[in-house]
């Protein structure tokens, strides 16, 4: 040992000498300290409840909601597009009246629209009204069937939005926000009550008229929440959902066999790193070998009587509204719990005789009217009316005035979008029949009774399935969000 | 803002010069006796503390009165006493020494401080407690607020107009200020006998002439009046809920009268209809059913994995639905189990279960039945008969089944099931009308009436 160790040693040990029971104290109240502190910031959750993440138990488990709700599933028809509240259900005669003159520039001034500039002309109600059923609501001549079944339903005429193009409104009806990134209401629905069939998807999303939603996929994503919650599209055309099949060769135990093999691998990759979207992988693997018996089964509609085919007016092997609905009403009963419709085609602006309010428009009506109703017989018929909310709407409503695109008059008949008031309707799960809440001013531009905001709506969906929409919330990025973020107020005259 | 915070400190502050002016007023007699001579010395100083600190108070408190939302009658006389307790303790302190050298004069003074000192502290008091609050404990036996109940009434008919609607308005809008905790204007309002008793300024129905009563006259004053109620930054009567007072004073102001007794107009339907709809979202009426047991995890489990879906009903008991569309399990084995939950079942779905007459025996104990779905089943009319088991059935579904109306014969006439629901089955629709008459409660639904073909069916406008 050289001159130079030994010094070393030397300051080491005298070093070690100032090291009194003073410092062990000392350091072990520091270092508990700091111990507790980190296993308090584990993650940046300090405060929210892990349990449900860090489980392995199944994510659609049935859950208990707040209260007991009226309603078990939903089925959503939206009509994308935004079809014209003044041809369906809102009556204005005064508008009738005021045909072809100058709309008020009380109206216009400072409002922004998406294609009217500078003085348009108002348009009549391109459609004949009467009151029908035992209520006495007025509908038009545009929806024959639907009169038969208005007793079951609560029309809402004054609905209101704040955006008044397309993706942007139908990201704020579904997600609550006209911005992306935020669950759907599908998929706030499944994750606060689970499913009651883990042979199926607990969301599903059917789309027709040739053309999927503005907004994309998001309008049925399931944005933050675990991506186990999002709507499973299904194709309404061929195989709903495709490579059902397992290829040649292949059989159910070694598929069986094969996605155990992949889920305990999952598992160990879970137990690692913790990040619940393996949580929502394993889930989907046994759920897709579950599907491939149930699926081909419930997502057909083949096995229907022909009387129920000519009631809903199916056209089978194609893709339809009429075959959605149908599939909407065999998937409820068969315990999904929301289903969202999409039928694109109700954009009448009135630059083609498809966008015409006389010509495509009534096609759309025709093609569409038929079919709810039968839908509202059918779930009624089956004792399924009452558990199950049908919800009707497009993303906004259509002006009182005839759209002059660039400041020309269109060709056609036809309004622009139109955010201040419009109809949507609303039947089943716990809502009154035969009732119609909110009323516009005489040519139908603003709500002046019973204006409810796409909050509103929101909020009474869920309140309908058993949620305080304000307690519905999930902890992301440090703090809890909710569906109808800080609005929404349940409409409660609607509830029966 | 700033202001907004000071003045929030005057309740911890005032502390200060009471408990300062109290020590010192002690240590006067105190250091009377020889032994504690020495405190003498220190008076001065305390009086001295006592007083600077007694002006901070008087200022806080000035800036908390400046948001008006206590009674300005009280504060002001809180506010009075306030300065003149401070001002009797700077004289004493420029005077203990010349004028009050005598003892009992000195004697005198001090008590006259210490009740100076005493009755601003309660005045204090009672703005922040609320008057009576010392005495509360000695007043307690009569003082039981007379507050609206949970709403009782299915109906708004059914209601009693002032139990169940106008003391609900007032026990909302009034009693914070005219109730148990307070007495502002010696008033109470909790109840029938307090309300006709009246308050400082007389009484406030009119019997004799209830339209004219003092109530009414207030409520209608303009807001901005210093004599409207509730005062102008009080939650206000809504429009709806004034309506249905007046009516009630114009009526007589009666007590005890059902709401069906009285004749209606429009306006007044409206309000009540309006006021019933207020009521049934604040209470969110649910069904009340009897406490139970959870269902202890193992059994749960033990269920679940044999393909029962148990989903509870709400957050708030222990009552399930049960759901079983994919059963891992033989169905009697799995309906066997069924057993150990029988109590906290209340919607059992069967739907489309191969489960015939034999197999529904199971749910013979199943008491807290109230759902029951048995469509695309195996059953017969026999198993109609278990049904009268049920008490609590409301709703009863046998569509896609071999039911017909023998088994519907079955049932008790004045069965409790609200709803049966025979779409598909041995049921004819002429036999509804027979049905419903023998069971008046029920409503049966069969096939829904089929559409009529409109024109628009084929009819499609060319694009």
């Amino acid at each position: 040992m050289n001159k130079q160790d030994n010094l070393y040693q030397h300051a080491k040990f005298s070093g070690l000498e100032f090291n009194t029971r003073r410092h062990f104290l000392k350091d072990c109240r520091t270092g508990i300290g700091m111990m507790a502190l980190g296993s308090l910031m584990d993650s940046c959750n300090i405060f929210s409840d892990k349990s449900d993440a860090s489980s392995l138990s199944n994510p659609l488990a049935p859950k208990a909601p707040h209260f007991q709700g009226k309603a078990k599933s939903v089925i959503f028809l939206h009509m994308a597009g935004a079809p014209s509240q003044l041809e369906l259900f809102d009556y204005k005669p005064e508008l009738q009246k005021m045909d072809g003159l100058d709309c008020p520039d009380s109206f216009i001034q400072g409002k922004k629209f998406a294609f009217i500039r500078g003085v348009p002309k108002l348009l009549g109600p391109q459609a004949q009204f009467k009151q029908y059923g035992e209520s006495g609501i007025w509908l038009s001549d545009n929806l024959p069937h639907f009169t038969k079944v208005i007793d079951d339903v609560t029309v809402l005429k004054a609905v209101h939005t704040d955006q008044f193009n397309h993706a942007p409104a139908q990201l704020l009806m579904h997600t609550g926000t006209a911005r992306l990134g935020r669950p759907s209401m599908g998929a706030w629905a499944t994750y606060g009550l689970g499913s009651e069939n883990n042979n199926l998807p607990g969301f599903v999303v059917l789309t027709s008229g040739g053309k999927n939603p503005d907004a994309g996929k998001s309008v049925w994503g399931s944005g933050f929440l675990p991506s186990v919650y999002q709507g499973v599209h299904c194709r309404s055309e061929g195989d709903p959902v495709l490579f059902l099949k397992d290829p040649n060769g292949f059989d159910r135990d070694m598929r069986k066999s094969s996605i155990e093999a992949i889920n305990k691998v999952n598992e160990l990759s879970y137990q690692e790193y913790k990040d619940p979207e393996i949580l929502s992988r394993i889930s989907q693997y046994e759920m897709a070998f579950k599907m491939q018996v149930a699926v081909p089964d419930v997502m057909t509609i083949a096995d229907e009587p022909a009387y129920i085919h000519e009631m809903y007016g199916t056209s089978q092997g194609q893709s339809s509204f009429a075959n959605n609905a149908l599939l909407a009403r065999k998937l409820v009963e068969k315990g999904v719990r929301f289903v969202q419709l999409f039928d694109w085609g109700w954009d009448s602006h009135g630059t083609g005789p498809v966008e015409a309010l006389d010509k495509g428009f009534i096609d759309k009506c025709h093609r569409t009217d038929k079919v709810i109703t039968a839908l509202l017989m059918d779930l009624k018929q089956r004792g399924l009316l009452e558990d199950t909310l049908v919800v009707w709407g497009g993303e906004f409503g259509r002006t009182p005035m005839q759209e002059n695109r660039d400041g020309k008059q269109n060709k056609f008949k036809g309004r622009d979008h139109h955010s201040e008031a419009f109809s949507m309707w609303m039947a089943g799960g716990g809502i009154k029949g035969g009732f119609t809440y909110g009323e516009t001013d005489p040519i139908g531009y603003n709500a002046i009774e019973g204006k409810v905001s796409v909050y509103d709506i929101q909020a009474t969906i869920l309140n309908q399935l058993g949620f305080d929409h304000e307690q519905l919330t999930y902890q992301f990025q440090g703090r809890p969000f909710r569906l109808t973020d800080v609005f929404g107020k349940v409409i409660d005259p609607i509830i029966a | 803002m700033i202001i907004e915070l000071i003045g929030k400190l005057h309740p911890v502050l005032v502390h200060l010069p009471i408990g300062i002016f109290l020590i010192a007023i002690a240590m006067e007699f105190i250091g009377r006796t020889k032994r504690f001579s020495h405190l003498q010395m220190s008076i001065e100083f305390i009086l001295i503390i006592g007083v600077i600190t007694g002006a901070f108070s008087l200022i806080t408190g000035y800036l908390l009165s400046l948001d008006g939302s206590n009674d300005s009658d009280s504060v002001n006389l809180h506010k009075w006493v306030a300065i003149a307790s401070i001002l009797m303790f700077a004289a004493y302190y420029f005077f203990r020494k010349h004028v009050i050298h005598k003892k009992t004069i000195q004697t005198v003074a001090l008590i006259l401080l210490l009740i100076m000192i005493t009755l601003t502290g309660h005045l204090g008091g009672s703005l922040t407690h609320g008057e009576g609050y010392l005495t509360a404990a000695f007043d307690k036996k009569d003082d039981k607020s007379e507050i609206a109940s949970v709403a009782k009434f299915e109906k708004i008919e059914d209601a009693k107009l002032y139990e169940d609607v106008v003391l609900h308005t007032i026990t909302e809008k009034c009693v914070q200020c005219h109730g148990a905790n307070r007495q502002k204007g010696m008033l109470r309002l909790d109840g029938k006998e307090r309300m006709l008793k009246g308050g400082k300024n007389g009484d406030v129905i009119d019997l004799k002439n209830p339209e004219n009563s003092e109530i009414l006259k207030r409520l209608l004053l303009e807001l901005n009046d210093d004599h409207h109620m509730p005062p102008k930054d009080k939650n206000q009567l809504s429009e709806d809920e004034l309506v249905i007072l007046t009516w009630w004073l114009r009526n007589g102001a009666e007590f005890d009268k059902k709401i069906a007794l009285y004749n209606k107009d429009q306006k007044i339907e409206k309000a009540l209809n309006t006021f019933h709809q207020k009521i049934k979202s604040e209470t969110k009426i649910e069904v009340i059913r009897e406490k139970i047991a959870a269902i202890p995890p193992s059994t749960l489990s033990k269920l679940e994995k044999s393909g029962w879906v148990i989903s509870p009903l709400s957050s708030k008991d222990n009552y399930v639905r049960v759901v079983g569309f994919n059963l891992e399990v033989p169905l009697n084995s799995a309906l066997e189990g069924l057993k150990q939950i029988k109590s906290n079942i209340v919607e059992l779905k069967f739907s489309f279960k191969k489960i015939s007459d034999s197999n529904i025996l199971v749910l013979k104990d199943f008491k807290n039945l109230e759902k029951l779905w048995l469509d695309h089943t195996m059953i017969t009319d026999k198993s109609l008969k278990l049904m009268n088991e049920f008490q609590k059935l409301t709703y009863l579904n046998v569509s896609h089944t071999a039911v017909t109306s023998k088994g519907i014969e079955q049932l008790n006439p004045n069965s409790m099931i609200k709803k049966i629901y025979a779409y598909n089955t041995g049921i004819q629709k002429t036999e509804l009308t027979t049905m419903s008459k023998r069971m008046p409660q029920t409503s049966f639904f069969t096939a829904s009436d089929s559409m009529d073909v409109v024109p628009s069916d084929t009819l499609f406008v060319k694009k």
